[in-house]
C-alpha cells in the first residue's frame, strides 16, 4: 500500500531531522492522530524531544513493528534489553517524550523500569537516587517514618 | 477556461462550497486537537523546559499522572517507604485506591463476595492500615513487647474475628478463604450458639481454626467440590517431580501461606503466618501426605501462660497425585501451642491471638527466622530441663533403692536412707502429660514435680546413722558430658545434711546405667562420700530397670 511507504519528516528541538515510515510513526498515538488529521504533511515539530531521545524513541517503535510476528516472549525480552541499556537520566527523557507522543507500550516499559528502580529501596535510598528533596518537618518526618517502619526498619 | 458541460458546471458549483465547509471543519478540529493536547502536555512542556536547566532527573519534574502511573506499580512496602520521602508522595500514596488493589493482589481472598461485608464494616481506616498491618510478620524477640498489650480483655468472642487465608505456589495463588469468626471443628453437642455452650466451648476444648478438612471417608464424596474449587484458580500441578526428597525441597521453595486475623470490632490485622513453610515432610503413614507447618511465636503476659511464649501453628496437608503432580489440599488449620507443645483451650487462644494483633512487627524474613529458632531452642532446653527433673527423680528413687540394698545387704557402717514421708516412696511413673510424651515422668515428692525452679531442686529428705568420718564413693549410674545439674536434698533438721547430686552427662535414652557419676553426701561442713560395692552397683542397676520399663 502507498500509505506505508509514505515518510514522515519528524524535527527534534536541537533542530535534528529524522525521515520515519509511516508504519513506524503511527505507534506514537499523537503522530497518528495527525496523520488522520492530515496535519503530517510537512515536518513535524517536536519542541521538547532532543535528538538523541528521538531517536531511541524510533528505535523502540522500529523494534516493535519489525517483531510484530514474532513471540510474545522474544518482545519482552528485547524491551528488556533495550530498557536496561538506558540510563536513569536518559529513562526520564524517555518517559516525557513517550508521553507527549502518546506510545503506550513505551509509557508502560519506562514507568515500570522506574518503579523497579524504586523497589526495595529505603526512604534515603530513594531520595538519593531521585533526587528528592525532604520538605518534612523533623517532627512530620518522625512521625511518618514511625508509621511507616514496617516497610524499611531491617535496612537501617 | 474552457467551458465544462452544464451538468459538470452544476456539480462544480454543488462541490465549492461544500469544499469551504469541509476545510473549515477540519481547520476546527485541527485547532482543537492541537489546542487540547498543549493544553493537556502543558504542564510537561514545562516541566522538560525546567528540566533541561537541571542535569540530574527529578520526581517532581514529573507530571502527576505519571508518578501516580510509577506508583501503582510498587509493591506495599516500596509505597510506604516513598511515601517517606516527601509531602508530595506521601499525599499520593495516601491513595486508597492504590491500597486496595495491592491488598487485593497481595490476598487474593480480600477480593472475595465472602470478604466485602467483613472489610469495609469494619473500621479499619482503610485498606492502608489492612496492609501496614498484615503484610509484615509477627515478630518476637522484643519482650518488652508483652507489656504494651491491652492489660484489660474485653469479652471476646470468636464471632469477633475474621481470617482472610491465601495459599500461593509460584507467586500465583492456589486456594483463597474467608472465615468469618471461628467455626466449631468438632461435633460437640453443646450448643454453640448460646453462652454456656460457648463457655464451654472455650474452656474444655482444645482451640483450632479449620479453613478445610477432608476426612478420609469424605475424600471421594467431595472429591467432584473440591476439583471445581481447584478450577476456579486454574488446577495446580507442581513444577518439578522427583523424588520425596526433592518434593519436599519444591514444596518448601514454592508454597507460601499467608492468614490474616482480622478484629472486627478495632480493626486491628495482624498475619499469623511466615510465609514461608517452616518444615515440609512426608508422612508415610498416612497414604504419603506431605504436612506443611507455618505460622508465628507471639510473645504473651505471664498471667496467661507461664512461659510468656506461645506459638501459632498453621498446618496444611497436601496429597501431589498423579504424574502431573496435582496438588490437592487435605487440610488447612491454625492452632495455638505452649512451649511445651501442648494444645491451649479457647478461651486462652482467644487472649493470644488478640495479643498477637499488637505485637511488633517486621518485614526481615531473618528477623522472624530468628525470632523461631530462639522459640525452638528455649522449647528444647525446657525439653532439657524436664528430662533432667525426671533424671533427678529417678536419682532420687535410686536413693530410695540404696536405701533398701543398704539395709538388706548391710554394706555400709550401718547407714540408711529414708524419705521424710517416713515410709518407702513408691516408684510411680506416669507418661509425661504433653502431646510431644518424650521420656517418662516421675513425680517422687509433691513438693518436687511442678514447682521446681530450674537450676536446683530441695527435696526433704532423712538421713538416719550418719556415718562416721569415713568417706567413700558411690560410682553407679547415670550420665553426662556437661556439668549441667547440682541438686541439693537438704536433711531435716535435726541431722543436717546435704547431698549433692552431680549429673554430668544427659543422654537421649534417659536413665542408663552404664556410666559413672559421683553422690556425695555432705555434712554440714565436711564431705561424707559413698561408695557402692560392686554387687551393690549391679543391684541399683536391676532396681532401675525394673523401674523404667520401656526403655
Amino acid at each position: 500500500m502507498a500509505s506505508t511507504l509514505k515518510k514522515i519528516i519528524l524535527k527534534s528541538c536541537d533542530g535534528k531531522i529524522l525521515e520515519v515510515e509511516e508504519a513506524v510513526a503511527v505507534q506514537s498515538q499523537m503522530i497518528k492522530n495527525m496523520i488522520e488529521d492530515d496535519c503530517a504533511n510537512e515536518e513535524i515539530p517536536l519542541p521538547d524531544i532532543t535528538g538523541e531521545i528521538l531517536s531511541m524513541i524510533i528505535e523502540y517503535c522500529k523494534m516493535h513493528v519489525d517483531g510484530e510476528n514474532n513471540s510474545n516472549n522474544e518482545l519482552i525480552a528485547r524491551d528488556a534489553d533495550f530498557i536496561t541499556r538506558v540510563d536513569l537520566n536518559t529513562l526520564y527523557y524517555l518517559i516525557v517524550a513517550a508521553n507527549f507522543l502518546n506510545v503506550k507500550s513505551l509509557l508502560d516499559l519506562t514507568c515500570q523500569r522506574v518503579a523497579d528502580i524504586i523497589k526495595g529501596k529505603s526512604p534515603e535510598e530513594i531520595r538519593l537516587t531521585f533526587n528528592i528533596k525532604n520538605d518534612f518537618t523533623p517532627e512530620e518526618e518522625e512521625e511518618i517514618r514511625k508509621k511507616n517502619a514496617w516497610a524499611f526498619d531491617y535496612k537501617d | 477556461m474552457e467551458q465544462l458541460p452544464p451538468s459538470e458546471t452544476r456539480i462544480m458549483k454543488l462541490i465549492t462550497p461544500l469544499n469551504a465547509v469541509l476545510h473549515h471543519l477540519l481547520s476546527i478540529i485541527h485547532n482543537r486537537y492541537i489546542k487540547k493536547w498543549k493544553r493537556s502536555h502543558s504542564n510537561i512542556l514545562l516541566h522538560s523546559r525546567r528540566k533541561m536547566e537541571h542535569l540530574q532527573c527529578d520526581f517532581n519534574y514529573l507530571s502527576r499522572d505519571i508518578v501516580a502511573d510509577i506508583m501503582a506499580r510498587l509493591d506495599g512496602s516500596t509505597l510506604a517507604s516513598a511515601a517517606c520521602t516527601c509531602s508530595g508522595l506521601r499525599a499520593m500514596a495516601r491513595d486508597q485506591r492504590l491500597w486496595k488493589q495491592l491488598c487485593h493482589s497481595t490476598w487474593p481472598s480480600t477480593a472475595l463476595k465472602e470478604a466485602q461485608h467483613l472489610l469495609p464494616s469494619s473500621p479499619t481506616g482503610g485498606f492502608r492500615r489492612f496492609y501496614a498491618d498484615s503484610y509484615p510478620l509477627i515478630l518476637h524477640g522484643a519482650h518488652e513487647d508483652a507489656y504494651n498489650f491491652p492489660t484489660h480483655h474485653p469479652y471476646m468472642s470468636p464471632f469477633n474475628f475474621a481470617s482472610f487465608i491465601d495459599v500461593y505456589y509460584r507467586e500465583k495463588c492456589v486456594i483463597s478463604g474467608v472465615l468469618d469468626g471461628i467455626p466449631r471443628t468438632t461435633n460437640f453437642s453443646q450448643d454453640y450458639e448460646t453462652a454456656t455452650g460457648l463457655m464451654s466451648w472455650l474452656m474444655n476444648c482444645p482451640f483450632k481454626a479449620v479453613l478445610l478438612h477432608v476426612s478420609h471417608e469424605e475424600d471421594i464424596e467431595d472429591r467432584d467440590e473440591l476439583q471445581s474449587a481447584d478450577d476456579e484458580y486454574g488446577s495446580v500441578s507442581l513444577e518439578q517431580m522427583g523424588e520425596p526428597k526433592d518434593l519436599c525441597d519444591e514444596l518448601k521453595e514454592g508454597i507460601r501461606l499467608s492468614w490474616v486475623l482480622l478484629d472486627k470490632k478495632s480493626g486491628k490485622a495482624g498475619n499469623l503466618s511466615s510465609w514461608k513453610p517452616w518444615l515440609v515432610k512426608k508422612i508415610w503413614a498416612t497414604d504419603g501426605e506431605y504436612v506443611l507447618h507455618f505460622g508465628c511465636i507471639i510473645p504473651v503476659q505471664e498471667s496467661v501462660l507461664p512461659h510468656k511464649l506461645a506459638k501459632c501453628l498453621i498446618v496444611a496437608r497436601c496429597n501431589i497425585e498423579g504424574k502431573q503432580g496435582n496438588l490437592r489440599w487435605k487440610e488447612i488449620s491454625m492452632h495455638i501451642e505452649d512451649t511445651n507443645g501442648a494444645c491451649i483451650n479457647g478461651g486462652k487462644s482467644l487472649i493470644i491471638l488478640n495479643q498477637a494483633l499488637y505485637c511488633s512487627r517486621s518485614n526481615n524474613p531473618h528477623a522472624v527466622q530468628k525470632g523461631f529458632q530462639q522459640f525452638e531452642g528455649r522449647k528444647q532446653e525446657m525439653m532439657r530441663k524436664k528430662k533432667l527433673k525426671e533424671t533427678i527423680a529417678d536419682w532420687l528413687i535410686v536413693l530410695v533403692d540404696i536405701e533398701v540394698d543398704l539395709s538388706s545387704f548391710e554394706v555400709y557402717h550401718g547407714i540408711s536412707l529414708s524419705s521424710s514421708s517416713g515410709g518407702h516412696v513408691p516408684g510411680v511413673f506416669h507418661q509425661g502429660g504433653t502431646s510431644q510424651g518424650v521420656g517418662h515422668q516421675f513425680v517422687p515428692f509433691a513438693s518436687s514435680s511442678s514447682s521446681v525452679p530450674a537450676e536446683s531442686t530441695r527435696v526433704p529428705c532423712t538421713i538416719l546413722n550418719a556415718p562416721g568420718t569415713g568417706s567413700s564413693t558411690v560410682r553407679s549410674g547415670n550420665v553426662s558430658d556437661e556439668d549441667v545439674l547440682r541438686d541439693c536434698v537438704e536433711a531435716t533438721p535435726q541431722h543436717q545434711y546435704l547431698v549433692d547430686i552431680h549429673v554430668t552427662q544427659a543422654r537421649e535414652d534417659a536413665v542408663t546405667v552404664s556410666q559413672q557419676q559421683d553422690i556425695h553426701v555432705t555434712q554440714a561442713g565436711g564431705d561424707v562420700t559413698i561408695a557402692p560395692q560392686q554387687q551393690f552397683f549391679e543391684d541399683v542397676r536391676i532396681a532401675q530397670e525394673g523401674e523404667i520399663s520401656t526403655k
